[in-house]
């Protein structure tokens, strides 16, 4: 299958870390080396956010916190190599005027850009953090660091109040990566020392309820698979990628002690929160040099990765535990390294109502080709992809 | 300041160091002499070369062009200077025809002068940087074949001056950087301490080649002080 | 006499001291005279001496004090000086007075008749009476100062009371802080060590002058009495040094000062003990040399700071001289062979480990303590060398770094000698001892030689060092042998021709030529005949040497040029060479590479000693010139049965042009007269010259008519400009007249189409109007000649003509130019018009370049006539009228003219004509930069990174138009050839060292950035360029 670009954003002079599009609006957020990050209109790819002047280092990871319920709010966090993490929430009355007329592409150009408020810094890690991630939910927020360490923040209604309640430090080495499980209340953790962690919250401790081994050098990214239908103790699956150039795929084989059991108060439990993860399959090898990101499609269920030598590799199940490749890219940043590779929806660039994101039915509708991948890479531009069946 | 770490190491002299004269000289012996003339002496009075012998001529203001015997034909330069592409006196430049791509040696220059963050000597002298542990291995991949702008590996092995030594991180950051700024974006560099060198040799090397480490490090400012300390020297 | 006189002294005293001065003298006058008597004018001061009044006391006293000292000093009796004395001893303890009271005395002190008495009254009045402490500096200086004559004067009287002199002197000075003071007691305390008889004040006395050890002194900005550092050092080390009796307590307490963290301190300190080593002498230091040594060896065994080491080595070489001294050998149980035992004890089993650290160092030690003396040498060399030298055997490379250090202790040893007993190249023999490593010579000399022979190539260190070592032996007097010698010179050949690295080479080449300046034969018997041999040998068809050698010939021409140190080595060179010419010749390829090599060689030698005197150019000149010309000729002509192509390829014609006129020139001109004559009937007459050689004389005389029309053979021209060039302005032409020549040339310029000849005649002329015309000449060949071409220029529709006369204009007044003669500036104005012209504009635009060019014949070398303000005055005429011609046009054909000849102007206008108009036409200059003429951008760039340093604030008001334009100019394309794009970086690297980083920062990013392509051109040096200027960016911020 051929994979076509459709778009490149000349974003940046210098290094993109990585590229996160909003779960619901057509946004794109990306972090930068310049201690900046900018927002991306996902209709018209135009700039509608510099959010700078907060950070003191490189912001290496930005996530949207999922909008829950009716609240219209749009936040974003940053993780930064000065060690904190930022909150950043969209000014909305200035926003709704102007998104009249940034829909279309040929007057989006001189739309001023949305104003953005940096609502709260969150300190506490020892130097550079090194990814966030809200939770589906968006109750949690998670980062990690070179501390060794990943720390799980509350926050308050309005964003400006954050508590930490769990420091989780079984990691041995750097912690690269952390990403929250789709629907459950499960955060996963990569690592310089080679594994992958699971947590959960046990009673009112967050413990470390399963460990992965298997990579033979720094995880750098993880992803879930979004589709499995998640109910208790049921099947679970995550994608990693690593410096020892593979991609692998982990599924839940077991789970004892959790949800199901929650009510039961822990001291009649005989059994810790634990589960037991598996390898269900590598796949197919193409990549040279460590692999630094992967994406699991909530749509197509295809996984994308990319890395060092600037291949991107689209892979599809055949049938469950064996995978092909669909698709590659060669040099798909010239010769730039690719730091950050996600999938997202694609978005008609004429559609001003897209303002309330998708709704429910609209997502399950979503054919394999409505839906694109971003790219980001060392030489500072943020590449869209097609894969086309045809 | 305080007792370096290896107070008395190994020191190469200056002559021992490899240079690309001396390649030079080899490949010309080697090669059919009267192709290539070597440099000598005499070329201030009479230049090796016939394309710097026509220079001479270039250099000479002849308006008139007059038709002439083949000989002399092109020792005159078209006065047509409307005519863009006049490769006006430096014929002997015709891209591509004479690439000189990058070598080891090349690589070599570039980081055995850096100096090293505690004796006044350049990392050459020491040996830490050896050109026999340099190499450089050019993408195989098919579709990537006849491309100028194929993606290169370099490949650099150092050897602390003493097994313990707690300076070759900094060392080893101090070559990436020094490569990262000379060598093309093509190229993917990657540094290991040379097998059996030092004790913590798989520690140091994960972290010379951790892109996010390196990066992160590059921030801070205090490093990045000795760091161009370090490449201060570097000719 | 009077009390006036004394109140108006008084009075004078306070307004104007030359006056009361002058009075003094008065007085003393009146007192030699007798008209006045001492008695009475001390009498009438009297009073006043007694006076309560300070001031009234201090001026009477001053008033006696300055009539004594200008008094003869044979004018007092004893009786009258013995009055005077204690008087002013009795006003020793007043203490306003002492500075007055002192004058007084040192004027007794050098009166002749003063007794001995008063000399030790005076002196103990000085000890009892003068409390220091009470007074300032200066009033201490002058009490020093009595100290100091009572010494010189009275040493005698001064040693019989030798007990308080001492006692005296030592409580006099104590606690003494001034450094003019010093001076003064370190000296006092110097005389009195040697003099007097100091047994029983030994301690005190040494630690009088050492407590003042180490000196930590920095003279004050202003000081008035410009004291050093050093001064004070020096003195108390004469102090401390001037008497054996103090050695029990010198090294003792010096030594412990070498534990001193400061480094000068240390240095101070091992001057000292070697001050004291020497001046103490033999038998003392006999006593001491164990604890000095063991107290000194520490810095040298473990490498201390800085020099140190040497200062020390030095150190112990003193030390074992003073042992040795006066002896021929080692006497049993002499210290020195105490010494000797102990050190080699120490240093000898170091030595001779090879894995220690302390091997060379000891091995220093050991050599210095040999090169003091004949005898030391001989002990230790015995001792040491032979084991030394069983280390050394070339079998296992992995010992090669070790053995490389026994090597390098050798060598120490063979330098010792060498400064011992001598070397070759010292004018007077030094020593009458056969070198004391003689009876190791032969494995000594071995070894070096297999260091160097049998090593494997990449040890390039220690080859180099085996070579330096046969290379010094064979320096050194009576060492080596003719044979041996002659061996040495064989490995060096041997080097030269074969090995490939450079510094070996280099290095083989230098000692060649050191080894010549002793023993030339050397060269001439064995050098020569090897190199000569390595050479091609056509006859054998081998063209390229490849059979013969393994270098390239040019390798080992240049080589054998370096040798020419001597006339006489290269008056063999150039027969040897010119020999071999005609076979050369014969069978060189088409690029006469070989033949062309072979003549560039005897030019080469000729330019490096060009200016060399005692060259014997006329030599030369005489037997060179025709020899060169005949060949080239007769060879041109094809006379001989032979054919020779390759003598008369245009580029060796060129190099034979060059030697003649080098010859040529560099003769008196007295010696060119007959020569001048002879050249003009070979080129011009065609008449029977001297030039060529009898067997060819009359034929070529028939035959070679180079200036006629249809002249065959052609480009041979370049050979008669080049002599006619060489020739001094007072030598007549030997035609008609200058002015009708340089007309007669014109036509057959014009017709000429050979551009080498037509060159040579371009030139020929130039020369011509510029050595040999009158002012008349000159105005007249304007009017008529000058005027001719004009008028082509203007009427003619002929465009070949036009461009012709054009060129022949430009070189014409470019001799105009260079004597600034204003009335071609008009002419010039008509040429700058064409720079409109869309037919002539581009050729305008060159001759524009060639009106100001720097031409290698056309030069002050050549006695052309060159005004101080030529290049400014023609700068200025033009530039501005380019500006505006510039502004003027409309497209770009004419632009793009301006431009150039903007640029190639520019290209020979040195900085500081350039630098004041800079603003005018920099705007010009950047415009240039977009264009697609590599030419122009290289000259345009060059201009800018010339001017930076100079006109940086200017260009940093540019800077926006000049970065990009140069960033530009890096990217690989034809019109951006390798000159251009290295040209481009390396100004703007220049920027960072020039313009202020605040300016500059706002580029940084981006400039760093768009380099990045620059990293991966084609070119190496383009690619180093790179590097460098982002890294000068990169530094900016760090």
């Amino acid at each position: 299958m051929p994979i076509c670009q459709v778009h490149s954003i000349p974003a940046h002079t210098d290094r993109i870390w990585s590229v996160v599009p909003h779960p619901t609006l057509p946004l794109l957020a990306c972090a930068t080396s310049d201690k900046s990050a900018q927002i991306y209109s996902l209709n018209t790819y135009f700039p509608v956010a510099q959010l700078d002047g907060n950070h003191k280092r490189s912001i290496r990871s930005v996530s949207w916190k999922p909008k829950t319920g009716n609240s219209s709010e749009v936040v974003l966090a940053t993780a930064s190599f000065d060690g904190t993490v930022g909150i950043w929430i969209r000014d909305d009355d200035r926003y709704a005027q102007e998104v009249g007329s940034s829909g279309s592409v040929d007057d989006g150009a001189d739309v001023g850009l949305e104003e953005w408020e940096f609502v709260a810094s969150l300190e506490g890690h020892e130097n550079e953090v090194k990814c966030v991630d809200w939770s589906s939910d968006g109750a949690y927020l998670a980062s990690c660091s070179r501390d060794k360490s990943v720390w799980i923040w509350e926050a308050d209604e309005d964003n400006e109040e954050f508590e930490c309640i769990a420091v989780l430090q079984d990691h041995t080495q750097d912690v690269k990566y952390v990403v929250w499980h789709p629907s459950e209340d499960l955060l996963a953790s990569a690592s310089y020392d080679d594994s992958i962690r699971l947590w959960r919250e046990d009673e009112d401790d967050w413990v470390c309820s399963g460990e992965i081994i298997g990579h033979r050098s720094t995880v750098w990214c993880i992803d879930f698979d979004k589709r499995t239908p998640s109910q208790a103790g049921s099947a679970a699956r995550l994608v990693s990628c690593s410096a020892d150039e593979t991609v692998r795929i982990w599924s839940r084989v077991s789970i004892t002690g959790t949800v199901g059991s929650r009510d039961i108060p822990s001291t009649f439990r005989s059994d810790p929160v634990s589960e037991n993860w598996n390898q269900e399959a590598i796949l197919p090898k193409r990549h040279t040099g460590p692999i630094y990101s992967v994406s699991w499609s909530a749509r197509s269920g295809r996984i994308v990765s990319a890395g060092a030598d600037g291949l991107l590799v689209v892979y599809e199940e055949v049938k469950t535990g064996e995978w092909q490749v669909i698709a590659e890219e060669e040099d798909a940043h010239s010769v730039f390294e690719i730091n950050s590779c996600v999938w997202s929806r694609k978005w008609k660039s004429t559609a001003s109502h897209h303002l309330e994101g998708e709704s429910q039915e609209e997502k399950r509708s979503i054919k394999f080709d409505d839906e694109i991948i971003i790219t980001g890479g060392d030489d500072g531009n943020i590449n869209v992809w097609e894969v086309t069946s045809k | 300041m305080s007792e370096p770490i290896n107070a008395n190491p190994k020191i190469l002299s200056l002559e021992d160091l490899p240079t690309r004269d001396a390649e030079r000289e080899i490949t010309s012996s080697a090669g059919s002499k009267s192709s290539i003339l070597p440099s000598s002496a005499l070329d201030s009075v009479f230049p090796a070369s016939r394309s710097s012998l026509d220079e001479v001529y270039n250099t000479l203001f002849m308006i008139a062009s007059k038709k002439d015997e083949t000989e002399d034909a092109e020792m005159k330069e078209a006065p047509e200077l409307s005519s863009g592409e006049s490769d006006s006196g430096s014929s002997d430049d015709d891209e591509g025809e004479d690439e000189e791509p990058i070598d080891e040696q090349e690589i070599y220059d570039l980081i055995a002068t850096i100096s090293d963050p505690e004796h006044p000597l350049t990392l050459g002298q020491l040996a830490v940087v050896n050109k026999p542990d340099i190499s450089i291995t050019h993408s195989s991949s098919p579709a990537s074949r006849g491309r100028r702008q194929i993606i290169t590996r370099v490949n650099v092995d150092i050897t602390p001056t003493i097994t313990h030594c707690s300076l070759a991180t900094l060392i080893g950051l101090g070559i990436r950087v020094r490569l990262e700024r000379c060598l093309p974006p093509r190229y993917r560099v990657e540094i290991n301490v040379k097998k059996g060198t030092h004790q913590s040799e798989s520690q140091v090397n994960r972290q010379l080649n951790d892109k996010e480490r390196v990066a992160a490090a590059c921030e801070n400012q205090q490093l990045l002080g000795v760091l161009s300390g370090m490449l201060a020297t570097c000719k | 006499m009077s009390k006036q006189v004394i109140d108006q002294y008084l009075v004078l005293l306070e307004g104007s001291p030359d006056d009361s001065d002058q009075l003094a003298q008065q007085i003393s006058n009146d007192i030699q005279s007798g008209s006045v008597r001492l008695v009475d004018f001390v009498q009438n001061l009297g009073q006043y001496l007694t006076d309560e009044d300070v001031g009234i006391r201090r001026k009477s006293l001053s008033c006696i004090s300055t009539v004594l000292t200008k008094l003869p000093a044979a004018q007092l009796n004893s009786r009258q000086i013995t009055m005077l004395s204690t008087f002013l001893n009795e006003k020793l303890d007043d203490e306003e007075c002492l500075t007055e009271a002192s004058a007084g005395l040192i004027a007794l002190i050098t009166m002749e008749s003063i007794s001995a008495s008063s000399v030790k009254d005076i002196a103990s009045a000085v000890f009892t009476k003068i409390d220091m402490k009470k007074h300032p500096q200066g009033v201490r200086y002058s009490v020093y100062q009595i100290m100091d004559k009572l010494i010189q004067k009275h040493l005698s009287t001064l040693k019989s009371i030798n007990e308080t002199t001492i006692n005296g002197l030592l409580q006099l000075i104590s606690g003494e802080k001034d450094p003019r003071n010093l001076i003064v007691v370190f000296s006092l305390l110097k005389i009195i060590a040697q003099e007097f008889e100091i047994h029983d004040f030994a301690e005190p006395l040494f630690d009088a002058s050492f407590c003042y050890f180490p000196i930590s002194f920095r003279p004050p900005p202003d000081d008035p009495y410009g004291i050093t550092a050093d001064d004070l050092k020096h003195k108390l080390r004469d102090a401390i040094s001037a008497s054996t009796l103090f050695a029990p307590f010198t090294f003792s307490s010096l030594v412990e000062k070498l534990n001193s963290s400061s480094v000068g301190v240390k240095k101070d300190t091992i001057l000292s003990i070697s001050a004291c080593i020497e001046s103490y002498g033999t038998v003392v230091v006999g006593n001491y040399w164990e604890k000095i040594f063991n107290s000194l060896k520490f810095e040298v065994l473990h490498e201390g700071e800085e020099d140190i080491p040497d200062m020390i080595c030095n150190l112990l070489k003193v030390l074992t001289r003073v042992l040795a001294f006066g002896q021929l050998r080692v006497i049993d149980d002499s210290p020195l062979e105490a010494f000797l035992k102990v050190v080699t004890a120490e240093c000898k089993p170091l030595m001779i480990n090879l894995e220690s650290r302390q091997c060379k160092p000891a091995g220093r030690i050991l050599s210095s303590i040999a090169e003091a003396s004949y005898v030391s040498f001989d002990a230790v060399a015995e001792d040491v060398i032979p084991p030394v030298l069983k280390l050394v055997d070339f079998t296992s490379s992995a010992t090669l770094a070790q053995q490389k250090i026994a090597l390098e202790s050798l060598m120490a040893f063979v330098e010792a000698s060498g400064n011992l007993y001598g070397w070759k190249m010292e004018a007077v023999r030094t020593s009458k001892r056969e070198n004391g490593l003689l009876p190791y010579k032969d494995t000594l000399f071995e070894i070096f030689c297999k260091g160097f022979v049998s090593v494997p190539a990449e040890e390039v260190s220690f080859k180099l060092l085996a070579l330096q070592g046969v290379v010094r032996m064979s320096l050194l007097h009576t060492f080596l042998d003719e044979s041996e010698m002659g061996l040495v010179v064989q490995y060096l050949d041997e080097t030269v021709l074969v090995e490939q690295n450079e510094t070996l080479c280099s290095a083989a080449l230098s000692s060649l030529q050191a080894l010549g300046r002793v023993k030339a034969d050397l060269i001439l018997n064995i050098a020569f005949p090897a190199f000569l041999s390595q050479l091609p040998d056509p006859e054998l068809g081998d063209v390229t040497g490849a059979q013969t050698s393994k270098k390239h010939f040019r390798v080992i021409l240049s080589a054998l040029a370096d040798l020419c140190f001597s006339k006489g080595i290269f008056d063999i060179l150039t027969v040897r060479l010119l020999n071999r010419l005609p076979s050369a010749a014969k069978f060189d390829d088409k690029s006469a590479t070989y033949t062309q090599s072979i003549l560039a060689t005897i030019l080469l030698v000729l330019q490096r000693n060009a200016g060399d005197s005692d060259w014997d150019k006329i030599f030369f000149f005489e037997s060179l010139v025709p020899k060169l010309t005949s060949i080239t000729i007769t060879a041109a002509l094809e006379l001989s049965s032979q054919s020779y192509p390759a003598i008369y390829a245009p580029a060796s014609v060129r190099i034979v042009a060059k030697i003649v006129n080098l010859l040529v020139r560099s003769v008196p001109a007295d010696s060119q007269v007959d020569f001048a004559i002879q050249l003009f009937k070979l080129f011009y007459l065609s008449e029977e010259s001297t030039l060529i050689s009898e067997l060819y004389r009359s034929q070529v005389a028939t035959v070679f008519k180079p200036l006629a029309a249809a002249s065959s053979p052609e480009g041979l021209l370049e050979l008669f400009t080049a002599a006619v060039a060489g020739l001094h302005c007072e030598v007549k032409l030997p035609v008609s007249s200058a002015f009708q020549f340089a007309s007669d040339l014109i036509p057959v310029t014009l017709a000429n189409e050979n551009s080498r000849d037509r060159l040579a005649l371009l030139r020929l002329i130039t020369l011509v109007v510029n050595k040999w015309f009158s002012k008349n000449d000159e105005t007249k060949y304007l009017e008529t000649i000058v005027d001719g071409l004009r008028q082509n220029l203007t009427n003619s529709n002929d465009i070949e003509l036009c461009i012709g006369s054009l060129e022949q204009l430009s070189w014409i007044l470019k001799a105009y130019v260079l004597k600034s003669n204003r009335q071609a500036f008009e002419s010039i104005e008509q040429i700058l018009g064409l720079l409109r012209d869309p037919d002539m504009g581009a050729y305008a635009s060159k001759s524009c370049g060639i009106m100001i060019s720097d031409d290698e014949i056309v030069d002050k070398s050549n006695f052309v006539v060159s005004r101080l303000l030529s290049k400014q005055s023609y700068f200025s005429f033009v530039i501005q009228k380019l500006v505006d011609g510039f502004n003027s046009s409309v497209d770009t054909v004419p632009k793009k003219n301006y431009l150039v000849a903007l640029s190639t102007i520019l290209q020979y206008m040195p900085g500081k004509i350039v630098l004041p108009q800079l603003s005018t036409f920099l705007p010009l200059l950047l415009q240039s930069l977009s264009l697609d003429d590599a030419q122009v951008k290289l000259a345009s760039i060059d201009t800018i990174s010339a001017t930076m340093s100079d006109a940086s604030s200017l260009m940093s008001e540019h800077l926006s138009t000049v970065i990009p334009r140069l960033l530009m100019a890096t990217t690989p394309k034809p019109s951006n050839p390798a000159g251009v794009r290295v040209a481009a970086l390396n100004a703007l690297g220049i920027f960072t060292k020039t313009i202020s980083a605040d300016t500059l920062r706002p580029y940084r990013a981006d400039i760093i950035r768009k380099l990045a392509p620059v990293l991966d051109d084609p070119k190496r040096e383009v690619r180093k360029a790179g590097v460098d200027c982002r890294q000068a960016y990169y530094a900016m911020d760090e």
